[in-house]
């Protein structure tokens, strides 16, 4: 097979990334347009209960809800390029602001648990390769296989009756403090761990059985040098994918998690719109979270074909 | 051994649950919406095993139906979904061209979003009801399940044995659904055991944040919510719907497991 260049999968990588995001924008503007409730008669009501049609229709006006379709569009798509999301109806913000004000704290979160994750992963996963078949493998095994099925909102819930409410080490309420972030970090760091040990130790299990570990052992290569030279950068962009994925998915997640510990992240504020029924929150709030997931993965994708001369076969 | 006993605890705990969900009327021992204020976070006795809830209400009976809610709701989409993705995603693998790109897009396009997103985003357009709960499952579920079986399909199509039906002239319709559909679901089904445990997690997910079912329904997660006020007071609230959940999905999950490993292993008998 002739040699792939890495311009080129990046090239194709990034055509591919652009269709999706204007998928995924269309997509949101289409859940503006098909909404059952209308936002001018949400927003009117908010204000007085006995509003007029007349009123209504002024600020169906006001925000071009009666303008013809493609009309509509252009303005979404462009609104969307300047980084403008249309205003809340709950707060009367900007819903970009109001996205910016929730994303630290979520994303401090997901970085502190994707840190749990990404440590305990490669520690575990090693482990359990070196020693295969014995106690701690096997152990391991069977806390990953029952650790996916622990939803992380009941893991959190769990956490904080134990380690906040019998033996009080945390507080119950988040402070903003780094502290407070460990429980609910860890709850939602746990179901992703297990599912990446797994696949990180049986990638890497595969990868031990090919010939070419076989002919590097022959050529003389230390166990060392085929592990981290070879193996590992053919086991890892399976790992890399996924933790891309959850790392992406964690955003919309946290709000099961974010529910528990009353952090105002993102995740509460996609409950808070869904709530009041703040159209322009929600499908501001889901537009931010697919194009994220987007980006973690293409950047998973380039970062694994850097790694991984081999994956760029896949992906052409 | 180890498979097989993955398998038999999987199916067991699988059995279990669809038989206390079938026979919930029976086997409870008292109605799980019958409240009484004066029963309120009581302890366990004969007549309630597990004690009582917040609101008094007996907590055995409100867990054995909750198993209704949690299989009854997902399985049956499931089912009629994999159908669908399962024939769809075959049928554009093996016809390639404009077909296959659209469905790789789209696949693309909707694993953007988030399950949890998308309920929400469908709850607050439309209603908050069971219904959109659902349909973001079939939603978002149907786009992995395509990206999946369409990987499967696309290995498949490159074997001889499509070539040759090819060869002897079977139509397109016959050749997916006679030799790549069958082809593919072994693989396939491995991913929608464990799929399914995904969405029994997502249906108890959306309820335990308020969205599809109405407040008080006897379903786990949103039991779980119930009981998110009560850490103090009765913290065995919180335990065994849990519990429940946890052994529900891990039925499917080792299932789904035993078979990925049964499967594999049958391939390479057949290899060698």
């Amino acid at each position: 097979m002739n040699k792939i260049s890495f311009s080129k999968v990046l090239l194709r990588r990034l055509l591919g990334l652009a269709a999706v995001i204007f998928g995924v924008i269309t997509l949101s503007f289409c859940l503006q347009l098909f909404t059952g409730t209308d936002p001018a008669e949400t927003i009117v009501r908010k204000q007085s209960v006995f509003a007029t049609e007349e009123q209504i229709q002024a600020v169906r006006e006001e925000l071009g809800l009666d303008a013809p379709f493609g009309e509509r569009y252009a303005d979404y798509l462009k609104g969307v390029l300047k980084g403008d999301l249309g205003t809340a109806i709950t707060n009367k913000k900007p819903v970009m602001e109001n996205i910016r004000g929730a994303l630290p704290v979520t994303c401090m979160l997901i970085i502190l648990a994707m840190f749990w994750v990404g440590v305990f992963t490669i520690l575990i996963a090693a482990v359990s390769v070196i020693f295969k078949g014995g106690i701690f493998d096997n152990v391991m095994r069977i806390i990953c296989i029952i650790g996916i099925c622990v939803p992380s909102f009941w893991l959190a819930l769990i956490l904080l009756t134990a380690f906040a409410v019998e033996i009080p080490i945390f507080k119950v309420i988040f402070d903003g403090s780094l502290k407070s972030l460990i429980l609910p970090s860890i709850s939602m760091a746990f179901p992703v761990m297990c599912i990446s040990v797994r696949v990180l130790r049986a990638s890497v299990l595969n990868e031990l059985k090919s010939d070419y570990v076989a002919y590097a052992k022959a050529r003389g290569f230390t166990n060392s040098q085929i592990v981290y030279g070879e193996v590992l950068r053919n086991a890892l962009p399976a790992a890399i994918t996924l933790f891309a994925q959850y790392c992406a998915a964690l955003f919309g997640t946290s709000a099961l998690v974010e529910r528990v510990f009353s952090i105002q992240g993102l995740g509460y504020y996609l409950m808070e719109s869904c709530e009041s029924m703040d159209i322009y929150g929600i499908s501001g709030s889901i537009l931010v979270c697919a194009v994220l997931f987007v980006l973690f993965n293409a950047a998973a994708d380039i970062l694994s074909s850097i790694i991984c001369p081999a994956y760029r076969r896949k992906l052409i | 051994m180890k498979r097989k006993l993955q398998i038999i605890i999987g199916l067991a705990l699988i059995a279990a649950f669809i038989f206390i969900a079938l026979l919930a009327p029976v086997l409870a021992p008292n109605d799980p919406n019958a409240t009484d204020l004066s029963r309120k976070n009581a302890a366990a006795t004969k007549e309630f095993p597990l004690g009582c809830d917040q609101m008094g209400r007996c907590e055995l009976s409100r867990i054995m139906y909750g198993a209704r809610y949690s299989m009854g709701l997902s399985v049956p989409v499931l089912i009629l979904l994999a159908a669908v993705s399962l024939f769809a995603g075959c049928y554009t693998s093996y016809k390639g061209g404009v077909a296959d790109e659209i469905a790789r897009l789209l696949c693309e396009i909707l694993m953007a979003f988030p399950l949890i997103v998308i309920a929400m985003a469908l709850v607050t357009s439309i209603d908050n009801s069971v219904l959109c709960v659902l349909a973001a499952i079939g939603i978002s579920m149907s786009a992995w399940f395509m990206r999946m079986v369409r990987s499967y399909a696309k290995t498949e199509c490159g074997k001889e044995y499509i070539e040759s039906a090819r060869i002897a002239g079977a139509s397109e319709l016959r050749i997916v659904a006679r030799h790549l559909v069958p082809n593919v679901l072994p693989q396939f089904m491995v991913y929608f055991t464990t799929g399914i445990a995904s969405a029994i997690m997502a249906v108890s997910s959306f309820a335990f944040l308020g969205i599809g079912l109405m407040a008080g329904t006897p379903e786990w997660g949103a039991m779980l919510n119930e009981a998110r006020n009560s850490i103090y007071t009765n913290p065995g609230l919180i335990i065994y719907p849990g519990i429940c959940l946890v052994l529900c999905c891990a039925g499917f999950n080792l299932l789904g497991e035993g078979l990925r490993d049964f499967i594999g292993r049958e391939n390479e008998i057949n290899v060698t």
